[in-house]
C-alpha cells in the first residue's frame, strides 16, 4: 500500500508542476460554466425594430409608440418601401420590420380586419421567432386595450388584427442554414492555426530547424513552405464542405461565390498567421496543439456559430471581436444567406485583416528570435 | 593541409545579457584541418560554434569562415559550409534517397548532380539496398554516417559538428571518425565539437574551452608535453578542475 501510495503522490507532483495541465484541470473547468452561466442569455432583447407604415393614422401612431416604449425594443424609425427594409436587413442594422397594411385604423372601425406583417431576419432562426412572438405579443396588449376602451365608451364592435409573420432569408428556419458558416469557420481555424503550429513546432522539436537554419535557405521560405500545404488544404475542405451543403443538405449560397471565395482567403490568412504566432511562443508539438484546442472554447461560444453575441453581456460581445471566427462566420451568414455584395461585409473582411496583420507583425518579432 | 586560413576568429565573444557564453575567443583554423573544439558541457562551445555558422550574432569581435564576415555575411557563409547536429537530425518520415534530395535542393545543386552524388555515396556506404528506406528505420550508426554524409553532400570547404558521435558506442564512433579522415582527405577542413577526450586525439589540433575562454590551444602531442599529461584526459582534467561553469 505504502509503495501505492508513494506512486500516486509522484504522480500529483507531476500534475502540480506542470502549469498546463493545471490549466485544464482547474482553470478550464471554471470557464465552462461560466460561459454558458454567464455569457449565453437566451433571452431576446434590444430588438431593432423598424416600422413600414401603409396607414399612418391614428392607430398606427398608437402602436407605433407602444412598440418603441417597450422594453425589449429598441425603436430604429420608418421605412418606406419593403426595399428599404430588405436593405437595412442586409446592413445588419434592424433585427424586425413591422409592416403596418393600408386603412388599418378604418378598418378597425368598421370591424373589418386590419393587418400587421412582422418581418424578421430568419438567418437566426432562433432569435427571429423570438422576436416575432414579442412584437406579436406587443400587438395583442393594443389589441385588446382597444377593445376595452371601445367596450367602455359602447363605440365597440368588434375587430381583429391579424398578424402574420414573413422570414426573410432562411424562409423555412433550417438550422443547417445557420450551421454550415460556424463550421467552416471551425474546420479553418483547427486547420490553419493547429495544424500550421504543430508542423513548424515539430521542427524545431526534431531538431531539423537548426539544419535549415544552417543552410541558405531564407527563413522565409521555411516558413511560408509550412503555411502553403495548410492554406490550399482548406480551401480543399472549405470546397468540399460547400459543395456537400450546398448539393447534399441545400444549404443556399444567394451571394456570390466569388466575395465567399475571397472573405474566406483573409478568413485563412488570419488563421495561418495566428497558428504561426502560437508556434513561436510554444516549444513543443504538444504544447501548440494545447492552445489551439484551447482557442476552441472561445471560438465556439463567442463567435455567434451557436450562441447568438447580441444577446450576450456587453463584455462579452467586446470579447467576441477579438475572435476572428467571429467575423469569418457573420460575413459568411450575410453572404450565403442573405445574398449580399461585398460592401456588406467590408467592416468583417477589414477585421480580419486586421486580426492577421496584427498575428503577423506580432508573430514576426518573436520568430527570429526564437529560432536563432 | 596548406597554410590557407578557413576559420579566423578575432575576440569572438557572445553575451547574453549579463552571463558572457563566449569570452573572447581567437584562434585560426588551416584548410584541411581537422580541429577539434573541446570543452566540458556548458564551457560555450555549441555558442561559439553557432556563431561561426552564422546562427548567431557575436555581442563583440569578428569572425571569418571562408573569407566571409560571419556577422556580416552570414548567407554567403551558410552557402559554403556543411552542418551536422547534435541530434543529426534528418528527416525521419523521408527516406534516405529523399533526405539526400531535398539537401541537395536546398544548396542549389543541380538535379543531375544529385543524382550522380546519391549513387555514388550510397555505394561507398553500402546503403545501396537503403535508398528507398525510412530514415527512422536505419539503426543510429547508419543515422550519424548519413547526417554526416548529407553535412558535406554539397562538398562544402568546411564542415561544423557539434557533437556528432553522441550516444553512440566507441566501435561506431571509431568508424565514423574513418569518414571524417577521408572528408579531410578530400580536402575538406572540419570543425568539430566534442566533449570525448580520447576523439580529441583524431584531431589535428584542439582547442579546449572552459567558463567560455579557450585555455588551452595546439596540437594533442603539444598539449600533453604543456600540461604533463599522458593523454587528452589529462590535460583537459587539468583544465576542466579549474571550471566555474559546470554540467
Amino acid at each position: 500500500m505504502k509503495q501505492f501510495l508513494s506512486f500516486v503522490r509522484k504522480e500529483f507532483i507531476h500534475i502540480l508542476r506542470d502549469p498546463r495541465s493545471l490549466l485544464i484541470l482547474l482553470v478550464m473547468p471554471q470557464i465552462m460554466v461560466l460561459l454558458p452561466g454567464y455569457v449565453i442569455k437566451n433571452e431576446v432583447k434590444d430588438i431593432r425594430v423598424a416600422v413600414l407604415d401603409q396607414s399612418r393614422d391614428i392607430y398606427t401612431e398608437q402602436l407605433t409608440q407602444r412598440l418603441y416604449a417597450n422594453e425589449y425594443f429598441i425603436g430604429k424609425g420608418e421605412v418606406r418601401t419593403e426595399e428599404e427594409a430588405a436593405e437595412l436587413f442586409k446592413k445588419g442594422e434592424i433585427d424586425l420590420v413591422v409592416v403596418f397594411g393600408p386603412e388599418f385604423a378604418n378598418r378597425i372601425i368598421h370591424s373589418q380586419d386590419a393587418s400587421v406583417q412582422l418581418l424578421a431576419d430568419g438567418s437566426e432562426p432562433n432569435q427571429a421567432s423570438v422576436r416575432v412572438a414579442y412584437a406579436q405579443q406587443v400587438v395583442a396588449g393594443f389589441q385588446k386595450e382597444l377593445a376595452q376602451q371601445m367596450a367602455q365608451t359602447g363605440t365597440g364592435q368588434p375587430f381583429n388584427i391579424r398578424v402574420n409573420s414573413r422570414m426573410l432569408y432562411n424562409p423555412q428556419q433550417r438550422s443547417e442554414v445557420n450551421f454550415v458558416p460556424g463550421v467552416v469557420g471551425m474546420v479553418i481555424l483547427l486547420i490553419c492555426c493547429m495544424m500550421t503550429s504543430i508542423a513548424i513546432v515539430r521542427e524545431r522539436e526534431m531538431g531539423t530547424m537548426e539544419i535549415l537554419l544552417a543552410s541558405p535557405l531564407p527563413s522565409i521560405d521555411i516558413v511560408l513552405a509550412k503555411l502553403v500545404p495548410y492554406m490550399i488544404i482548406s480551401l480543399i475542405d472549405m470546397a468540399t464542405i460547400l459543395c456537400l451543403s450546398y448539393f447534399v443538405m441545400n444549404v443556399p449560397m444567394s451571394g456570390s461565390l466569388m466575395v465567399y471565395v475571397i472573405t474566406a482567403v483573409i478568413y485563412i490568412f488570419t488563421s495561418l498567421m495566428l497558428g504561426l504566432l502560437i508556434s513561436t511562443v510554444v516549444n513543443t508539438q504538444l504544447a501548440a496543439m494545447l492552445i489551439s484546442l484551447l482557442l476552441i472554447v472561445p471560438t465556439i461560444y463567442l463567435s455567434g456559430m451557436v450562441f447568438a453575441v447580441e444577446s450576450m453581456p456587453i463584455a462579452a460581445q467586446i470579447a467576441s471581436n477579438i475572435v476572428p471566427a467571429k467575423w469569418f462566420i457573420s460575413a459568411s451568414r450575410k453572404i450565403m444567406v442573405e445574398g449580399v455584395s461585398m460592401e456588406y461585409v467590408a467592416t468583417e473582411i477589414r477585421a480580419l485583416a486586421i486580426e492577421g496583420l496584427v498575428f503577423m507583425l506580432l508573430a514576426w518579432r518573436f520568430f527570429k528570435t526564437r529560432l536563432a | 593541409m596548406t597554410d590557407e586560413i578557413v576559420i579566423k576568429a578575432e575576440g569572438l565573444t557572445k553575451k547574453f545579457g549579463s552571463f558572457t557564453a563566449t569570452d573572447h575567443v581567437t584562434f585560426e583554423v588551416r584548410k584541411g584541418e581537422i580541429f577539434g573544439f573541446l570543452g566540458a558541457n556548458g564551457a560555450g562551445k555549441t555558442t561559439a560554434m553557432r556563431m561561426l555558422c552564422g546562427l548567431s550574432q557575436p555581442s563583440e569581435g569578428k569572425a571569418t569562415v571562408a573569407g566571409y564576415d560571419v556577422a556580416t555575411e552570414y548567407e554567403q557563409v551558410k552557402r559554403h559550409i556543411g552542418y551536422m547536429s547534435q541530434k543529426f537530425s534528418l528527416y525521419d518520415d523521408l527516406t534516405v534517397e529523399e533526405n539526400l534530395v531535398l539537401f541537395g535542393g536546398i544548396y542549389g545543386m543541380p538535379r543531375n548532380k544529385v543524382r550522380d552524388k546519391i549513387a555514388e555515396l550510397l555505394q561507398e556506404l553500402g546503403f545501396e539496398a537503403e535508398r528507398k528506406t525510412m530514415v527512422k528505420s536505419l539503426p543510429l550508426g547508419w543515422k550519424q554516417k548519413l547526417a554526416f554524409s548529407l553535412a558535406i553532400f554539397h562538398e562544402p570547404s568546411i564542415v561544423f559538428l557539434d557533437e556528432p558521435t553522441g550516444g553512440v558506442d566507441p566501435v561506431t564512433r571509431r568508424q565514423f571518425w574513418e569518414l571524417i579522415y577521408k572528408a579531410a582527405d578530400n580536402g575538406i577542413t572540419v570543425f568539430v565539437t566534442t566533449h570525448y577526450m580520447d576523439e580529441a586525439e583524431y584531431c589535428d589540433r584542439v582547442s579546449i574551452m572552459v567558463d567560455g575562454r579557450i585555455d588551452a590551444l595546439g596540437s594533442p602531442a603539444q598539449l600533453k608535453q604543456q600540461f604533463h599529461g599522458n593523454s587528452m584526459y589529462d590535460v583537459f582534467y587539468a583544465l576542466a578542475r579549474t571550471a566555474k561553469r559546470g554540467d
